[in-house]
């Protein structure tokens, strides 16, 4: 209790308050412009943290990552450009409530669904932080190549009506993602020679282009007659207590999920929005309208990943593990303050760890409000005629794409991912599976290839040696063979009826 | 179908014939998996849609606006380098407008000025992403 208390007063200070405020804020904003991030919105802020103490440090960072995560959001509903991978599930069926002129009620989903989520994951830290720790150092390569194989299967999840080419673009993804340096030997693939593909495809600029540049690109060719109306958010539009009522299962399944595997360190926000959007989609009573604007694919997509946000910080608080880039710049800023996270940071520095808990609380109950009038500042945006408003988007974008690494090339995969996406929308391929086999081909290839080394090249111990990963294995049948054994039981039900 | 098999078969050429020496699952390993795999699915893929009957009606398309506007954006990243950042986003946002069939030129005049001019300012000096600079201009 004590130690509580002192974590309040490290909070309850102007700077501190200001530091959430602002970091929360600056991230949502950035996190909704295409193509930077929370690395990028982390890289930013991470000056201001010298001249600031500890506990507003660690408040400013933790703001910036849960408003960026959840920023992206806002793109991805409005013009169906995720602004980070984590929202790429929430692009589909935002961007369809968008379209229909529900705009706002897909953000009010979208803003609910993540606070839910980010508070649900505040509270598992407070209460077992320790605990999921010691699961954490359970997970090993074997078991990580496990639930990315569960991830995987929410390709099939997605591919409405084209099974065979959703599988298809995210075998595309997955190959796509070996481009460039071999990640256990280092030797070069895919490159044929060719210097810029050394070091293989930016994730980022296929993303931008795959999303952002063909809907510019199909929106120049929609004959003037089909054209849609600008896109109009006309500010957030709450879901009502009746409209949650029904969904609250969802939110709590998203929630644990993206906790879950934010614990896990090297999977992310991406992987755990795309398992939980296709558990949604299983057990979802609505199923048949994912994709059509749903707004349990929203709740699953968004709770899923801000959930990961504060799962995130257990391996990075507890252990200094940092699960992921964004919790390695996290991890960088604490040990510059003086902090040395780790198993001994609840015994040195309890007060730093509470005052955490405390901003991440806040953070997660002042994501409402700000994005409320994020939502507004882009409503008055987005009212823009739309030939002025598409080149600014074709431009922001491309920015995004260059940005990540400072190189021409990434504009040019940016340009031929968008021609790329253009075809596969003529065709009615979806797009989003090409995005889950890049997000998650690097490390399932790791995974795989660590764990057949630590088995002696013998992949059948994998099943037979580690039971966590035997029950995602188990799981991901479960998943896949679902609807083969729904079919099959509804065939007997009607053969007993008749 | 032909990139994947054209790309399984690069596999097993000479340039990767001292890669992963003993080490029983080499750096083509995975690749290969992946691509067997793609391999069968456009396969099958390529059979479905022989046998469906595609639907004509979406390809009823603005063809000249959307090649206007592909060529556009091609022709802004091949000069983004040449001209800077801020001319070729000047000149790529007045075009894309008038592309697009927005005629107020003062509009598109004053507003291919001032919103290149604010995304340039945001993310070069304010956020010091450092944008493309022109060979004539060190500043911009």
């Amino acid at each position: 209790m004590e130690h509580l208390l002192e974590g309040m007063a490290l909070i309850a200070t102007p700077v501190a308050i200001l530091a959430i405020l602002v970091g929360t804020f600056v991230g949502i904003i950035i996190g909704a412009l295409p193509g930077l991030g929370s690395v990028v919105a982390l890289t930013i802020v991470l000056p201001f943290t010298y001249s600031l103490g500890q506990a507003p440090s660690i408040a400013l960072l933790l703001g910036v990552y849960a408003g960026s995560i959840y920023g992206g959001s806002l793109s991805a509903i409005l013009i169906n450009t995720p602004g980070t991978p984590a929202s790429a599930a929430t692009a589909l069926d935002g961007f369809a409530m968008a379209r229909e002129g529900r705009a706002g009620e897909a953000l009010g989903w979208a803003t609910i669904a993540s606070v839910v989520g980010g508070l649900f994951s505040t509270l598992v830290l407070v209460l077992l932080a320790p605990q999921l720790a010691r699961v954490a150092l359970r997970f090993g390569p074997v078991e990580v190549f496990a639930l990315i194989v569960l991830a995987l299967t929410s390709i099939a999840a997605i591919s409405r009506g084209s099974l065979i080419m959703g599988l298809l673009g995210g075998m595309i993804g997955l190959f796509l993602a070996t481009v460039g340096s071999d990640p256990i030997t280092g030797d070069i693939r895919f490159n044929f020679g060719w210097f810029p593909l050394t070091s293989g495809f930016n994730i980022i600029a296929v993303a931008i282009g795959l999303f952002a540049l063909s809907e510019v690109f199909v929106r120049a060719l929609e004959p003037s007659g089909r054209r849609f109306d600008v896109l109009s958010a006309g500010g957030m539009k709450l879901p009502s207590w009746r409209e949650l009522k029904p969904r609250l299962r969802q939110f709590l399944k998203g929630s644990v999920i993206g906790t879950g595997i934010g614990v896990l360190p090297g999977t992310g926000a991406a992987a755990a929005s795309f398992i939980s959007y296709a558990e949604a989609k299983r057990t979802s009573s609505n199923r048949q309208r994912f994709g059509d604007g749903e707004p349990d694919g929203i709740i699953a997509s968004e709770t899923a990943n801000n959930a990961v946000t504060g799962g995130a910080l257990v391996p990075t608080l507890a252990l200094g593990i940092p699960g992921d880039v964004v919790t390695a710049v996290m991890l960088t800023t604490l040990l510059i303050q003086g902090i040395t996270p780790g198993v001994r940071l609840m015994v040195d520095n309890p007060e730093i760890v509470y005052a955490a808990f405390i901003a991440f609380f806040l953070i997660n109950l002042i994501l409402l409000p700000q994005g409320m009038l994020a939502a507004r500042l882009f409503a008055r945006i987005l009212k823009v005629p739309e030939p002025l408003l598409v080149p600014a988007v074709v431009i922001l974008s491309l920015i995004g794409a260059y940005g990540v690494r400072g190189n021409w090339f990434d504009l040019v995969v940016a340009l031929g991912a968008g021609l790329f996406g253009l075809l596969l929308r003529l065709f009615g391929v979806p797009l989003a599976p090409l995005i889950i086999g890049m997000v998650l081909g690097s490390e399932l290839e790791l995974s795989l290839r660590q764990g057949l080394i630590l088995k002696d090249d013998n992949f059948w111990l994998f099943f037979t040696d580690h039971p966590i990963a035997l029950a995602l294995f188990g799981a991901t049948a479960l998943v896949l063979l679902s609807p083969i054994l729904g079919a099959s039981r509804k065939l007997i039900t009607d053969a007993k009826l008749s | 179908m032909v990139v994947g098999t054209a790309l399984f078969a690069h596999t097993f050429s000479e340039r990767y014939s001292g890669t992963g020496i003993g080490d029983a699952y080499g750096p083509l390993f995975y690749p290969r998996l992946l691509l067997v795999a793609w391999i069968v699915l456009a396969g099958i893929a390529f059979v479905q849609a022989a046998i469906s009957q595609m639907a004509a009606s979406s390809f009823a398309f603005r063809w000249p606006v959307g090649f206007a506007m592909i060529s556009a954006c091609a022709l802004f990243v091949g000069s983004i380098f040449a001209l800077g950042f801020l001319i070729a986003s000047c000149v790529f946002f007045a075009a894309t407008a008038l592309i697009l069939g927005y005629r107020n030129f003062i509009v598109i005049a004053v507003v291919s000025l001032l919103v290149p001019l604010a995304i340039w300012y945001l993310f070069h000096v304010l956020i010091e992403i450092r944008l493309p600079t022109s060979p004539w201009f060190f500043w911009m």
